[in-house]
């Protein structure tokens, strides 16, 4: 399996893909920083605007970060049934479950990097645009780093499941079920969990529901932090179980 | 004793309530060149795709080097390398960095073997060119270099000639010659161009209809494909009987057309015309035919033989 996943890095870090994703979003961090220092006049005074405002915005585009998981999915699985490449590897005799294991842990590398990346671009870019001071120190100390750490196990949560996705349905149908689960389902639910508890219990389980509460947790509690690991971990080992025993029986075109 | 690469036995695949494949028992033999002749949707590529793990049987057993089961199926695979359908790769990288992809996969030791099978195939000079942009011709070449670049013990090619220019096809002929003489590899090799692959082929199964119809070899082949003579007549019934009557000749078939076919004929081609035209039968055209692989597979699966 290193091998095979040696390869995936070989082909994703051959592809623009990566570098373009990173790029995008690194450039909107940055955007947002000089968008809100060219406007700071006009907003709170500096050290209110660090502590409170940044972050939020930051938090709000960590929480986001789950849903870019697919981008990070599709980077890896990389149109394999579109450009049947994967009968390739499959003739080869490497076995489904180490294809679809390579992809998944290949893509929470990939994740990894994206997001560390990322996220140091846009402290990078606060410090260098807004200044270090103690305050902001201690927000990131004790607000965001928190938070990252809570969303790591979510992010990896959401890889998995839009691998499953990728294994098992065409590129657009798996990005329209990815949404489905992460963004409709959670609604259905809510509205129906008053006549069906049943579905507000299932909705309380979901990642995306981690996702929200952590987003707007001022602080995250030690519970809330095992509660968001248990979860994306238990996502990680369902999504991959299903996605692996429903691909080793699947048709390779 | 022999030595099978490949057995099947009862091998069969449904989809639905259609069978692409029935009941195939195919053996290939080490070191034999394996023709697969059908039409299109006769099952070949179906064989080939559960042969190479793409597929999964509905029924039946199959064996690749004497291994069964998943896991020793999967690792017999190893010893083998494909080509099914079309050639596919990665649009966006380059043919180069194609195999490199795939020489990394598969564990293949040193840079230089990317080189040495592009070279092979006479792929080297073209420099950062992506897949995308090449020829159906190039796209085969690649797909061939890929192929050996494992050092296969046994090579499944499905249409490997298929969009190659004359010489890509005698570029191919002669490497897989090559590569059966030299390196002892197995081939099982379908191909629509059955002059091309009576070239190659020292054994040939037969699919039709999901059906494997008939396994034989190529000396086999030859001894029951043999010439015969073909006259065009005004009088098809009248030459009937002078063949029978004058020339004692009983194994003759008449086709549309005026057309009659002598098979097993021990005299020349010029005494029938002239017994014909001696007893008022005109001959519009005589002439001696060599039955090949492409007329042999048209009587099999039309119930007759030559």
């Amino acid at each position: 399996m290193l091998n095979y996943m040696k390869s995936e890095w070989f082909r994703t870090f051959h592809r623009k893909y990566l570098y373009i994703t990173t790029g995008c979003l690194c450039a909107l961090v940055i955007l947002a920083s000089v968008f809100l220092k060219v406007n700071e006049d006009v907003m709170y005074d500096m050290t209110d605007y660090m502590g409170t405002f940044l972050l939020s915005i930051v938090t709000t585009g960590l929480s986001m970060g789950y849903y870019l998981t697919m981008i990070v999915a599709d980077m890896i699985f990389s149109d394999e049934y579109k450009h049947q490449t994967l009968k390739n590897t499959v003739s080869y005799g490497i076995s489904r479950v180490k294809i679809y294991l390579g992809k998944l842990i290949s893509g929470l590398m990939a994740g990894v990097l994206v997001m560390t990346v990322t996220v140091a671009v846009t402290v990078v870019t606060a410090l260098l645009v807004f200044g270090s001071d103690a305050e902001f120190s201690g927000h990131l100390l004790n607000t965001m780093l928190p938070k990252l750490l809570a969303f790591i196990p979510l992010w990896m949560g959401g890889v998995a499941m839009g691998t499953m996705m990728l294994f098992l349905l065409k590129n657009t149908a798996a990005a329209f079920a990815f949404l489905g689960v992460a963004m409709v389902l959670p609604m259905i639910f809510g509205y129906i969990s008053p006549l069906y508890p049943i579905f507000g219990e299932i909705k309380n389980l979901m990642v995306v529901t981690k996702i929200n509460l952590v987003s707007n947790a001022s602080l995250v509690s030690g519970s809330l932090m095992a509660d968001c690991w248990i979860t994306g971990l238990a996502a990680v080992v369902m999504y991959t179980v299903i996605g692996a025993l429903v691909f080793s029986r699947k048709e390779i075109k | 004793m022999k030595e099978y690469v490949l057995e099947t036995n009862g091998l069969t695949k449904r989809y639905g309530s259609a069978e692409a494949l029935s009941r195939a028992d195919i053996r290939v033999e080490k070191g034999a060149i394996y023709g697969l002749v059908g039409n299109n949707g006769a099952g070949k590529t179906t064989l080939m795709r559960m042969v190479t793990g793409q597929a999964l049987p509905t029924e039946g057993e199959l064996k690749l080097f004497g291994a069964s089961g998943l896991r020793d199926l999967n690792r017999a695979r190893k010893r083998t390398s494909a080509v099914v359908e079309t050639p596919s790769f990665y649009p966006y990288l380059s043919g180069r960095d194609n195999l490199e992809y795939y020489r990394i996969q598969r564990g293949i030791a040193g840079r230089q073997a990317v080189d040495e099978v592009l070279e092979i195939v006479d792929l080297q000079d073209t420099g950062r060119k992506k897949f995308k942009n090449y020829s159906l011709g190039m796209k085969q070449r690649l797909g061939l270099a890929l192929a050996v670049m494992n050092h296969p013990d046994f090579l499944i090619l499905d249409e490997p000639i298929n969009g190659l220019d004359p010489l890509g096809i005698v570029m191919v002929r002669n490497l897989l010659i090559k590569l059966n003489k030299e390196r002892g590899i197995t081939i099982l090799i379908s191909s629509h161009i059955l002059s091309e692959l009576s070239n190659l082929a020292t054994c040939y199964g037969f699919i039709h209809k999901g059906r494997v119809v008939e396994q034989i070899s190529a000396e086999e082949l030859t001894s029951k494909c043999k010439d015969y003579i073909e006259i065009v007549v005004e009088d098809a019934p009248r030459a009937s009987q002078v063949l029978e009557g004058k020339l004692h000749c009983s194994t003759y078939e008449v086709l549309p057309h005026s057309t009659i076919r002598i098979y097993h004929y021990e005299g020349t081609s010029s005494s029938i015309s002239k017994c014909l035209v001696e007893n008022g039968v005109g001959v519009e055209s005589i002439q001696e035919v060599k039955a090949n692989l492409e007329d042999y597979f048209v009587k099999l699966i039309g119930g007759e033989i030559c």
